[in-house]
């Protein structure tokens, strides 16, 4: 019986997969939207973002300050009282939970798609969104990508005339 | 005589228009020059300051220097050069856990752990590090 234990004790952590949250302070958001001007795009790379490899839990946090435009002007009127008011709203954040979590395999190497199901927080409205992205193994490293449509109309945020009502977001994530 | 002396004023007031929108909307404000120059200051603090502020009041701590360029002093806890070039400087607090986190605006020689660094930058507020974009290595 003590053999049998302590056989038991040696197998459970080869039988049981590890969880693990993958954590990264330097994710990038990127955002993207014609107009007959010129085009809209910022970066922000300060992105933080979790990952759990069990519960397929992923997490964002992203400052609005932190959205760098080559035009300044640009970047003032986006961080404006008219537009994403980020004195008021300086965050934005989502928490979701990867749906098909099963088809990744963190053990070995691949690009696996994903769906996932979560809540958007922007300009102090919560909605429900449902990106789709990419979840690539290299050698132990794991890295996230996503490409979505955001609405700002839809988190309260009044789109100046000219300006297209979708924002093309793409958010990439090392860990 | 004189209708196309008006006809020639409108012509050059609107090309001096069109030049003048161009210049003021789409040129000028993508210089160095404009962003410096129409961004708020924010002072000099330490890093455990800084870090110990936003701790102890976000909101007060975001009024004060979120949207500011400030400069922010101490120990190099980490410097790292990502794979498109950009240095990233790492400034340690009282807090093991928290730190202040600056993006440099161009790439240096990554500075050694442990080093005293006092780093100019944009404040964008506090996640689990007080961010700063932009940055400048002052001394």
């Amino acid at each position: 019986m003590k053999k049998i234990i302590i056989l038991f004790a040696f197998a459970v952590p080869f039988l049981v997969k590890a969880q693990k949250t993958y954590s990264t302070k330097s994710a990038k958001v990127k955002f993207f939207s014609h107009t007959v001007a010129e085009d809209v795009e910022a970066t922000n790379s300060q992105v933080v973002c979790s990952l759990n490899n069990q519960t397929g839990q992923v997490n964002f946090a992203v400052l609005i300050k932190g959205f760098k435009f080559e035009n300044s002007l640009m970047q003032q009127h986006f961080n404006g009282k008219d537009y994403m008011q980020s004195d008021k709203f300086p965050k934005s954040n989502f928490t979701g939970t990867i749906a098909n979590m099963a088809a990744v395999n963190f053990a070995k190497n691949g690009i696996y798609n994903v769906s996932v199901d979560g809540t958007l927080t922007l300009h102090g409205v919560s909605q429900n969104i449902k990106p789709t992205g990419t979840i690539t193994v290299a050698n132990g490293k794991v890295s996230l990508k996503s490409s979505f449509k955001i609405k700002p109309k839809s988190f309260g945020v009044t789109v100046p005339d000219g300006i297209s009502e979708e924002l093309e977001t793409t958010v990439t994530s090392n860990f | 005589m004189n209708k196309k002396r008006i006809f020639k004023f409108l012509v050059i007031a609107v090309i001096l228009g069109i030049v003048g929108v161009w210049f003021f909307v789409f040129k000028l404000p993508t210089t160095e020059w404009y962003r410096n120059f129409t961004t708020k200051k924010g002072g000099a603090i330490t890093a455990i300051e800084l870090v110990k502020a936003y701790q102890t009041n976000e909101t007060k701590s975001d009024s004060l220097y979120n949207g500011k360029i400030i400069e922010v002093s101490g120990i190099v806890k980490e410097c790292t050069k990502s794979d498109d070039g950009k240095t990233t400087i790492v400034l340690q607090s009282a807090d093991s856990t928290a730190s202040v986190t600056i993006d440099l605006k161009g790439a240096i020689e990554p500075l050694s752990s442990g080093v005293k660094a006092t780093v100019k930058g944009l404040c964008t507020g506090f996640l689990s590090d007080v961010a700063l974009n932009e940055g400048e290595i002052i001394k």
